[in-house]
């Protein structure tokens, strides 16, 4: 009894914070139209246009054309799954489907394969078994806004990902069937999005042969048990779970089976991280192995605070966000109320799977008044963890760090 | 085969039955086993039509950094050095196929780094 008033209290101070949010957040101005508000990114030439582009809700906009459109935190804060329609979205090429003809559309699979393919997509989804997985999809440029010092590209806040249940076909039962032959090594995925210009490479992303038939990269015609909305690749977008989304290739049309290395410049040139720890290097520093960006670290957020909330000394403040473990699940989520002088467990809620964001809770009691630094640190079940200092790169990849969030205790 | 896997097929048989015997009332929808229902979308993407003012430069900004990307992709940039964007720019060009002519990099570099630090640098064209 005690137990559910407390959570519907929680539920509807969710909902008061997160009108709280937005004002602390800096969205000015009444709706117009769709809402066209401005928000503060808390980084230099941090505004933002919150707009609505098709299927989506109102969303923070970097860039129109191709869009960069991220995800408020605030939308963490209410669920685990993150809804198609909040998804945050990132095109690299100008030209994207706008338009998609589910009769007329084709997956091909050629290259070193015994028996090339053409599929229509009621085969796709009749011939092989339905697959299903919970997975976040980040961009490796999540939270490069936060790179110090600032880094050019796509400055998003954190909001560059999102948890979805994925729907589909594993990539594995696909390519069994086209038969790679002997001498075949890679596999590489193709999208409809083109540049504008004839130099432009067109956005390739491949993987190794093991990898693709590892049973769990699949292909997903489904997003949270609904069709992907257009600006996250209907109708197929490859999935590939504890991996950065560059990986991730929206409108699938070609699989590409090779049998060496890709070289084109996707691969070759750009998502490239120092092969360090963190994927970190000094600013400056030279000479150092640059790799493809492949798996995720883990990471985690408080979403029921933000920074510069006000919590009561001597009273239990509720302390709950999401959690996710990379290419690993979440062994534990440890928080510290003191700036990470001492740190206690969190409760996890349901599992969905290694991929998934999980999330936690816990309470604390402050008891002095004043300013109070929040921190929370997943461990994931390959003993991983989140590091304390920053990472920085000159992509501005890969950061997963500590996160903390300033509160006033009154 | 085991129960499980007949079940499935039992479910996708039942759903090709379905799918056929609703493609002869429409075309263009795809039901999936998993009751995603598929079916063929178009989208309209809102105009990007905001240019870049104040001279020269931002007539050549507009003919060649608006051709690949709207101007947000500049704007959102954080205060980055003339060398920086010269680096940029090169990139823009040798990298991405930008026609933009190399000789015109000392000139718009300058340009861009002031133009993304100032909100008013980017505005509705006049109608």
């Amino acid at each position: 009894m005690a137990e559910r008033s407390k959570s519907e209290l929680l539920a509807r101070r969710g909902f008061l914070k997160l009108l709280g949010v937005m004002s602390a957040a800096g969205v000015i101005g009444p709706a117009a139209g769709a809402w066209g508000g401005i928000i503060q990114m808390p980084f230099a030439n941090g505004a933002r246009r919150v707009e609505a582009f098709p299927q989506k809700r109102p969303l923070i906009l970097l860039r129109t054309r191709p869009p960069l459109l991220e995800t408020p935190m605030a939308v963490f804060n209410r669920g685990v799954f993150t809804p198609n329609d909040a998804f945050y979205v990132r095109w690299h090429l100008a030209d994207i489907p706008t338009e998609i003809n589910v009769d007329t559309y084709r997956l091909r699979i050629f290259g070193q394969v015994k028996s090339p393919m053409e599929i229509h997509l009621s085969e796709l989804v009749k011939d092989y078994p339905p697959f299903e997985i919970a997975a976040v999809n980040q961009c490796s440029g999540n939270s490069r806004g936060f790179f110090s010092p600032r880094v050019p590209g796509g400055e998003w806040g954190n909001g560059a990902m999102g948890n979805a249940l994925w729907t589909g076909i594993r990539l594995k039962d696909l390519l069994a069937k086209a038969s790679p032959l002997p001498n075949a090594r890679f596999v590489r995925f193709n999208g409809m999005d083109k540049g504008t210009q004839p130099a432009t490479p067109d956005f390739l992303k491949t993987l190794d042969l093991d990898h693709a038939m590892d049973g769990e990269v699949m292909i997903a015609y489904g997003m949270n048990r609904q069709p992907l909305p257009m600006l996250n690749g209907f109708p197929l977008r490859l999935v590939v779970p504890g991996w950065f989304a560059t990986y991730w290739v929206k409108t699938l049309t070609d699989i590409e089976v090779l049998d060496h290395p890709d070289e084109n410049f996707w691969m070759k040139k750009a998502y490239l991280v120092p092969d360090t720890p963190h994927a970190n290097l000094k600013p400056g520093e030279d000479g150092v192995k640059m790799v493809p960006i492949s798996t995720m670290g883990p990471r985690s957020f408080i979403t029921n605070l933000q920074d510069g909330a006000t919590i009561r000394a001597g009273r239990a403040a509720s302390i709950s966000g999401i959690a996710f473990g990379g290419d690993n699940g979440v062994a534990r989520v440890m928080f510290s109320p003191d700036g990470g002088r001492t740190w206690q467990a969190t409760r996890l809620d349901r599992d969905y799977g290694k991929y998934s964001f999980r999330r936690f809770q816990t309470e604390f009691t402050p008891s002095q008044k004043g300013s109070a630094v929040l921190m929370v640190r997943a461990v994931n079940s390959a003993g991983v963890t989140q590091p304390l200092e920053p990472n920085w790169n000159p992509g501005g990849y890969a950061r997963n760090v500590v996160e903390q969030v300033r509160v006033n205790v009154a | 085969m085991n129960q499980a896997s007949r079940i499935k097929l039992i479910a996708a048989l039942v759903a090709v039955t379905l799918t056929a015997l609703w493609g002869c009332s429409k075309r263009a929808a795809i039901k999936t086993p998993a009751g995603i229902v598929l079916r063929s979308q178009s989208i309209s993407l809102p105009s990007h039509g905001r240019q870049f003012t104040g001279g020269a430069q931002a007539s050549v900004a507009n003919t060649y950094c608006l051709m690949c990307h709207s101007g947000g992709m500049v704007m959102t940039q954080p205060p980055l050095g003339i060398a920086q964007w010269q680096t940029e720019l090169h990139k823009m060009i040798t990298t991405y196929g930008c026609p933009l002519p190399v000789n015109d990099i000392d000139q718009l570099a300058p340009f861009v780094a002031q133009a993304s630090q100032n909100p008013d640098s980017l505005a509705a064209p006049p109608r």
